[in-house]
């Protein structure tokens, strides 16, 4: 059986990859999937911690059900955001999106 | 946790108050796809739903329907004081912002799903409230979140509204997956989701995992900075408000960031009393509060446009409140929850007004607001009595509430009073950008005389929201008791949970 710090290190290199994502580039799409590999990170701590410490209650399975359900929501009001922009402005990149100044 | 068991102690009012407005929303998505869509109806539906649900809320208050009980055991939801307050805060909110928007809708199309998501976005807010199961406050959280993203970006061709719309998305997105992450952390040192069973002594055999405990702590304190635009976590507030709808930065100012510290109160005063995660997260607050008020106030002196005013102020007022988390006493949560309960009237009156002056002079710019004080004769007033308010002047409601923040943090154990002093100076220097807005409504000359138009919506809002300001600065005794009775419960319920934990040095 694989032991359970391998998830947990899966998991915190997830995290790193979705958070190093977050902060190199500025294209919308790109920071929503890097905001999906960090949300499927904590999945992976719920559902590997639900089974090999508590595995007849199933709080963490359930838990990683909704967040799944959750980020797919998500993704479908996010998408349409940003399909919206790129229709108006021909471009996602967030940091050339500068209508709104001081 | 048995599922059967999973709504125990869930009474019939949150129940009945979310079912009443879920029903009032689908209403309204049916009426409009029957072909309905006249806004004044999806006004009339929704602002009912929002007054019955505050009668509903207030009743149970002030006691007509039985007696407010603590958590009950391993419920989702809880029914204690500190739901009731934020509920009543959130549905006041949406009741102001349900009214304005009858009419500043008047150009945009597709009003009624306008008024399905302000409905939504209240469900989750209220839902967020009542959650103690770290599973229910994740999904009420993004219950409240994934249609404040609609509603922000909802002028579609505006370019503006969907720059703020996208900024807003991925910080906010970025913030649930950060508090996701902080949650599995704290699952994964418990074992257990639920706030009040991790206090139990059987689920705290875990401890002594100090650094997962740190780790959870920081992206929990993350995830919530960045909802309660705490400073280091704030850059797209100014973004988000400026570009939203100017109704919809009202409700996402005052509604959804106001709600977002009920769990914030639950997680860190009651979570993170727990053995495993004895941190010192008060020093961090403290921190927090202090950033937010000098930066949120300061940031405001420079700039031009009145929305960016008050999103800085809003900034400013977050930190306000998070002085009454840092002190860590009864005294100091009652001063937050009260300063809440006075910063959702005051912040929303001065967006709505707000959002009436600029939608009639076309520019959210200061010169814009030039002479306004002679062309209008209700927004003007509100406005000025808001930023009063705001400002911490005398008779009005948030000189009481600073006033109890301010004297929370010298009484604090933490010796918090250079915390009070930053706090006051800081009152002294947001003076200066809200009079500098008076200042351009009624001493420079206008531009031109001609009236401007004032709806009976805003108008409605506006007054009560003034009489809400006016009426708690005069006497607020009663508004006072209320935070006092809730923040006593809370912790009496802390007490009396965490007398049986091991003490861990």
């Amino acid at each position: 059986m694989i032991p359970l710090l391998d998830y947990i290190v899966l998991s915190a290199i997830l995290f790193g990859i979705g958070v190093y994502g977050l902060v190199s580039k500025g294209n919308a799409l790109r920071l929503f999937f890097a905001i999906e590999i960090v949300i499927n990170a904590a999945n992976i701590n719920l559902v590997s911690f639900n089974r090999y410490i508590s595995a007849s209650t199933p709080q963490g399975q359930t838990f990683a059900l909704f967040s799944i359900a959750i980020a797919a929501a998500e993704a479908a009001v996010g998408l349409a955001i940003i399909i919206v922009t790129f229709r108006l402005n021909k471009e996602v990149n967030v940091f050339k999106l500068r209508k709104l100044k001081s | 946790m048995a599922f059967p068991a999973f709504f125990s102690g869930f009474e019939a009012v949150p129940l009945l108050v979310t079912m009443i407005m879920a029903v009032a929303a689908f209403v309204i998505i049916l009426l409009s796809s029957l072909g309905l869509r006249a806004r004044t109806v999806s006004t009339g539906i929704s602002v009912a739903a929002f007054v019955i649900s505050l009668a509903l809320l207030l009743g149970k208050v002030l006691g007509y329907l039985g007696p407010i009980l603590g958590p009950q055991g391993n419920s989702v939801f809880a029914q204690d004081w500190i739901s009731y307050l934020f509920g009543v805060a959130i549905l006041i909110v949406s009741i102001l912002v349900a009214l304005s928007s009858e009419d500043f809708l008047a150009n945009i199309p597709n009003a009624s799903s306008f008024f399905a998501l302000l409905i939504f976005t209240t469900i989750g807010s209220v839902l967020l409230v009542f959650s103690t199961d770290l599973l229910m406050i994740f999904v009420a959280w993004e219950l409240m979140s994934i249609p404040s993203y609609v509603l922000t970006g909802f002028k579609k061709k505006d370019q503006e509204s969907n720059e703020a719309a996208v900024k807003y998305f991925l910080i906010s997105a970025f913030a649930s997956a950060v508090l996701l992450y902080g949650i599995s952390l704290i699952y994964v040192i418990t074992g257990t989701t639920n706030i009040y069973q991790i206090l139990s002594p059987a689920s705290s055999s875990a401890s002594g995992i100090t650094p997962i405990a740190v780790l959870a702590l920081s992206f929990v304190i993350a995830g919530f900075g960045i909802k309660l635009s705490a400073v280091p976590f704030h850059m797209w507030i100014p973004d988000a408000y400026q570009g939203a709808p100017t109704v919809v930065s009202a409700l996402l100012s005052a509604g959804t960031k106001g709600a977002t510290f009920a769990p914030a109160a639950r997680i860190f005063f009651v979570l993170f009393a727990g053995s495993a995660f004895q941190t010192d997260w008060s020093t961090a607050f403290a921190v927090l509060a202090l950033l937010s008020m000098t930066v949120g106030n300061f940031a405001a002196l420079t700039q031009r446009s009145v929305t960016r005013i008050l999103a800085y102020s809003s900034i400013g007022h977050g930190g306000y409140i998070l002085i009454g988390f840092a002190a860590g006493t009864a005294y100091g949560l009652t001063a937050s929850f009260f300063h809440i309960l006075n910063y959702a009237t005051m912040q929303t009156c001065a967006f709505l007004a707000a959002a009436l002056i600029i939608r009639e002079v076309g520019k959210d710019d200061l010169l814009a607001f030039d002479g306004v004080g002679r062309r209008m004769r209700i927004a003007p007033i509100a406005l000025t009595l808001s930023l009063l308010a705001l400002g911490g002047f005398p008779p009005l409601n948030g000189f009481w509430s600073k006033v109890f923040l301010f004297y929370s943090a010298i009484g604090s154990p933490l010796n918090l009073g250079w915390l009070a002093i930053a706090g006051i100076i800081n009152s002294f220097v947001s003076i200066a950008f809200y009079l500098r807005i008076v200042k351009h409504m009624y001493v420079d000359q206008p531009q031109s005389f001609s009236k401007l138009f004032e709806s009976n919506g805003f108008r409605v809002a506006l007054i009560i929201a003034s009489l809400i300001i006016v009426g708690t600065g005069v006497y607020p005794g009663p508004v006072i008791q209320f935070a006092s009775t809730t923040a006593t419960s809370f912790f009496s319920q802390i007490s009396s949970a965490s007398h049986v934990l091991p003490a861990i040095p």
